[in-house]
């Protein structure tokens, strides 16, 4: 058993000697899942669990991990080595692509704490109809267009328009209002650090991040749906 | 591993997709969500005079799962009373269509989707 | 003639084994190398640098040959001269067929798995043997060229190529006796080609448009580092389908005149070289026409006369077609077109002047067209060689996976594990458990694609991962599917309780197991032979030019007042010998020519070195190579046969 500590990252050195993060290796040099689990996201990027975080930092530690991680490095030492080269630089891009997108690295967070029934977002039932009949209205966009009812696809066209920057105004909001509780989540989360235990403050945040989310995901869905109509 | 026409049936042919006129005071509606994925569900049903279920219809904006679940719901309600089409549960859609574990979410909405429509109506019978 | 002097230029020492890029086209095949100089060249044969990617077979079903010559007999034999074997890789018999056409020869099912395989006079093929042959021809070429044998090579594949396709390709080069270090994707080839690496930093669209496919990639560079971040395309959308197109439309106004073609294969051929030749010219003409012999249906040949605007409306709707997955890739990226600060063409139909006015009209922007469209992507996969295996480029591809990964759950439903776009290597983890009691396995169904039920996505493989009898539930394995960096899929499974790893058997749906490959190898060891007799001469002449060299450097020099006349007639007569033995090309004569030559220089060699040792005392770059004693690498007995 080895634990490999973090070494300064020497980029374009092919070798077996490039660096690896603090992740709990076996003999054979493989990562330990036993030990570690599914390797934290956080963890192996060397940050500490919070949302909030530079973005251009978190670009830069990719970087410089993937350079002396990525088999292309390995591939004259043999399989063994770009087997584990493989193994480590899927998890260093996995971890990278879900904490380099706000969204991703909120749901991410929310995943950690697992499925919480008492924690669930429920729609409020004006936020449903205004989505249901807004992709009514790109269905009757559609309808027109393949009709070749050129007045109607316009006007459905104008609606469609005019929904479309409203969708994106609520998706503005939703996302101003996620940021701030993540702020909320980063302060209970160091709090509940400090205290060795969760504190009450964190399921509130957890909550309002899944409210946040799960509202985001219909507006998302709906302004996928919107520009790909607009495209066609 | 097979898995059974019926499925694949609902999903390649949805039945009772459409709508009923919303304000007529036998229809009850309801629009749900499944907050997992995005998706939205309208669930229409035309109750007659004997309290019987007459027609369901219903227009989902999701995946084929969930599509194929409001199609069965709308299936099975039919010639129910309202009563028993109040004790069909999720987990009957789960069953018949073979739903795997990431997919149940679409069951629940269909299950939420019926008591709206349900409390919809019966709303509209009291007023 | 063995005089290794450290003189002004002291060669650098070389490997002894070379690392290749290879293209492996639809239509066009190429390897590239990358020189001392660190820039990279397509490597040339005798008809140019394209190796078109056609096999011919003889009446008994034995190869004949591949390439310029094959190509020349499509016409004469189609029953066995194959072609657009790319477009059958990693792919089942009946989509072969719906794909191709109809076709001049015979496709089957192999046993057991769904894989094609191709019969020719007798024989059945796989396409990966088939694009063995093609490799391997690429490898010989490369061989005679550099002068040292190249056991390893970068292929490149679409980017839009699944796991069973790159895995065929993989096959194909182990086939060849090539050491696969990595499969790449063209588009990014082609980007590190265009050195647009060398940018600080900026982002690239890279429009791949070839004879059989469609790719479009979104790409992001920062300091040496290219990052895809999106890919789309489709796999069946190329030239080829305008050539058909083309063919179709010439084949409808004959039928018009009463001339039926269809089922005359010969004459298909001929309208289809037609179309390409029409097709080609109209790319710098605003007309060009083309005779076609319709014997033996007609005597007088058709004159075709197009005009590019013909072909153009014609072929608009490919065109459109292709512009989809790039405005898909842009939404992927989460960009604008007027987000991207480069685009790059690559490809033989990006030719088509339609072609690059559409691509200029979405991004906004005149595409690059400077290298070769058809070189480029070969070019890109030597710099990848070179990257993996010299250390001297600070240059890393980071690529992704074009399709979502998924595994089948009860009611045929796909649960996908890794998304599509996703930077590869990716992976997941999974458990599993049982569901009845004392089962003994569990059946996983892996599959790609982006739609929700196993029916609509690629079956890539299935798996049974065992486990010990116990009660329902009990059991708990944890199977990891890991896309490598080839974008090629990997699966290994661990007991959770127990921590055992587990051998899972894969049986690719598609694809040859590895079985499979091991026996092919075998077979290929009935033309091992002839193998061997090329290395021996690749190493032979190899030491030959170096000794040519040589005598040349010291006849050149000093030494040359201390040797009398009749001696150095006789050494240039070797030397005339020796050049002539190549020709040969086989290792015998070259031996012996080499072995008289070197006899006949013994006077020469102690006369150059003693000038050299007197040379030596004024310059200790000499002195440290003489002190050092004879280059190992020069006296050592050539390295033996090797098969791989």
């Amino acid at each position: 058993m080895t634990v490999l500590h973090d070494t300064t990252l020497q980029p374009g050195t092919p070798g077996p000697s490039a660096p690896l993060r603090p992740w709990v290796l076996d003999d054979r040099g493989h990562v330990d899942l036993e030990r570690t689990g599914t390797p934290d996201h956080f963890a192996v990027l060397g940050l500490p669990r919070r949302l909030g975080l530079d973005t251009d930092h978190l670009d830069v530690t990719f970087r410089s991990l993937v350079r002396g991680l990525h088999p292309d490095r390995f591939a004259v030492h043999g399989p063994a080595a770009v087997a584990r080269a493989q193994w480590h630089t899927s998890l260093v891009n996995d971890a990278y692509r879900t904490l380099r997108n706000f969204d991703r690295r909120v749901a991410y967070v929310l995943e950690l704490a697992g499925d919480l029934r008492e924690e669930r977002y429920q729609p409020p039932a004006e936020l449903l109809v205004h989505v249901f009949e807004l992709n009514e209205a790109i269905d009757a966009m559609q309808d027109a267009r393949d009709e070749g009812d050129a007045e109607a696809a316009a006007q459905a066209e104008r609606d469609v328009r005019e929904a479309t920057a409203t969708i994106r105004e609520s998706r503005a909001e939703v996302t101003a209002r996620l940021v701030a509780a993540a702020a909320d989540w980063d302060a209970a989360q160091a709090a509940s650090e400090q205290a060795g235990a969760e504190l009450p403050a964190l399921a509130q945040a957890r909550t309002a991040l899944r409210a946040g989310l799960g509202h985001a995901r219909y507006l998302d869905n709906l302004l996928t749906r919107l520009d790909f109509s607009a495209t066609q | 591993m097979a898995y059974s026409d019926k499925v694949l049936d609902h999903y390649n042919n949805p039945r009772n997709v459409g709508s009923l006129p919303k304000s007529d005071p036998t229809v009850g509606t309801g629009v749900v969500g499944a907050p997992e994925c995005g998706d939205v569900m309208k669930l229409q049903i035309k109750v007659n005079a004997a309290g019987v279920i007459e027609d369901a219809r219903f227009k989902t904006f999701g995946c084929g799962s969930a599509i194929a679940s409001s199609s069965l719901a709308t299936e099975w309600v039919k010639g129910k009373t309202v009563e028993e089409a109040a004790n069909l549960r999720n987990t009957d859609i789960v069953q018949e269509l073979n739903l795997p574990p990431i997919k149940i979410h679409c069951s629940v909405l269909a299950e939420d989707a019926i008591r709206a429509a349900l409390a919809d109506y019966k709303a509209k019978q009291k007023a | 003639m063995r005089i290794h002097i450290a003189a002004s230029s002291p060669a650098p020492k070389s490997d002894t084994r070379a690392t290749v890029g290879i293209d492996l086209g639809t239509t066009n095949s190429l390897v590239a190398f990358v020189g001392e100089d660190g820039t990279p060249h397509v490597i040339s044969g005798p008809d140019g640098p394209l190796v078109p990617s056609v096999i011919a077979f003889g009446k008994d079903g034995e190869l004949e040959c591949v390439g310029c010559p094959a190509n020349a007999r499509l016409c004469e034999y189609p029953d066995r001269t194959i072609y657009s074997v790319k477009r059958m890789m990693g792919r089942g018999a009946e989509e072969v067929v719906a794909e191709l056409g109809m076709l001049p020869y015979q496709v089957h099912r192999s046993a057991g798995s769904s894989a094609v395989r191709i019969e020719v006079c007798g024989r059945r093929f796989t396409p990966p043997e088939l694009s063995a042959f093609v490799l391997r021809e690429l490898k010989h070429r490369a061989e005679v060229a550099l002068g040292k044998p190249v056991e390893r090579a970068v292929i490149t594949v679409p980017a839009y190529f699944n796991d069973a396709q790159r895995q065929a390709t993989k096959d194909a080069g182990r086939l060849a006796g090539l050491e696969v270090l990595r499969i790449v994707n063209e588009p990014t080839a082609a980007a590190l080609a265009y050195g647009l690496d060398k940018r600080p930093q900026g982002r690239i669209a890279v429009y791949d448009f070839g004879g059989g496919t469609f790719d479009v990639s979104i790409l992001q560079l920062h300091a040496g580092l290219t990052e895809v971040l999106s890919t789309g395309g489709d796999t069946h959308l190329g030239g080829d389908d305008i050539d058909q197109l083309m063919v179709a439309t010439i084949a409808s106004q004959l039928a018009d005149a009463g001339i039926d073609v269809r089922g005359q294969l010969e004459l298909v051929q001929r309208l289809r070289q037609a179309a390409i030749a029409l097709k080609i010219a109209l790319s710098d003409a605003d007309k060009a026409s083309v005779q076609v012999d319709l014997r033996p249906l007609r005597q007088e040949p058709l004159q075709l006369e197009w005009q590019r605007a013909d072909l153009e409306q014609l072929i608009a709707p490919i065109v459109e077609r292709t512009l989809a997955p790039c405005r898909q890739a842009l939404r992927d990226a989460g960009l604008q077109p007027s987000d991207i600060d480069e685009v790059v063409m690559v490809g033989g139909s990006t030719r088509i002047p339609l072609v690059r006015q559409r691509v200029q009209d979405l991004f906004g922007r005149p595409p690059h067209v400077e290298i070769d469209p058809d070189q480029v992507v070969a070019l890109g996969a030597a710099l990848q060689a070179d990257i993996m295996t010299t250390g001297r480029r600070d240059m890393l591809l980071l690529d992704v996976t074009p399709l979502s990964l998924g595994i089948e759950t009860v009611g045929g439903v796909v649960s996908k594990i890794i998304q599509r776009n996703s930077s590869i290597p990716a992976s997941a983890t999974e458990e599993f458990t049982t569901s009845v009691d004392n089962q003994t396995g569990v059946v996983l169904h892996v599959l790609q694609g982006e739609r929700e039920l196993v029916a609509d996505c690629r079956s890539l493989a299935r798996f049974i991962i065992p486990v010990a009898p116990m009660p329902a539930g009990l059991p708990r394995v944890a199977v990891t599917f890991l896309i490598d960096a080839n974008g090629i899929l990997h699966v290994t499974g661990r007991d959770v309780r127990s921590g055992t790893e587990k051998t899972i058997e894969v049986k690719p749906s598609y694809g040859l197991c590895d079985e499979e490959v091991v026996r092919m190898l075998t077979e290929a060891f009935d033309h091992a032979e002839t193998d061997i007799a090329r290395r021996q001469f690749i190493d032979a002449r190899s030491e030959a030019q170096q000794v040519i060299h040589a005598t040349e450097v010291a006849l050149a020099g000093s030494a040359r007042a201390l040797i009398d006349d009749d001696e150095i007639d006789e050494i240039n007569g070797e030397l005339a010998s020796l050049r002539a033995s190549l020709a040969t090309e086989h290792a015998e004569p070259v031996r012996a020519a080499l072995a008289r030559l070197n006899q006949a220089t013994l006077h020469l060699a102690e006369v150059a070195l003693a000038g050299a040792l007197n040379a030596a005392v004024q310059n200790p770059a000499v002195e440290e190579a003489l002190s050092h004693g004879p280059d190992p690498a020069a006296s050592k007995p050539h390295h033996g046969p090797r098969l791989s």
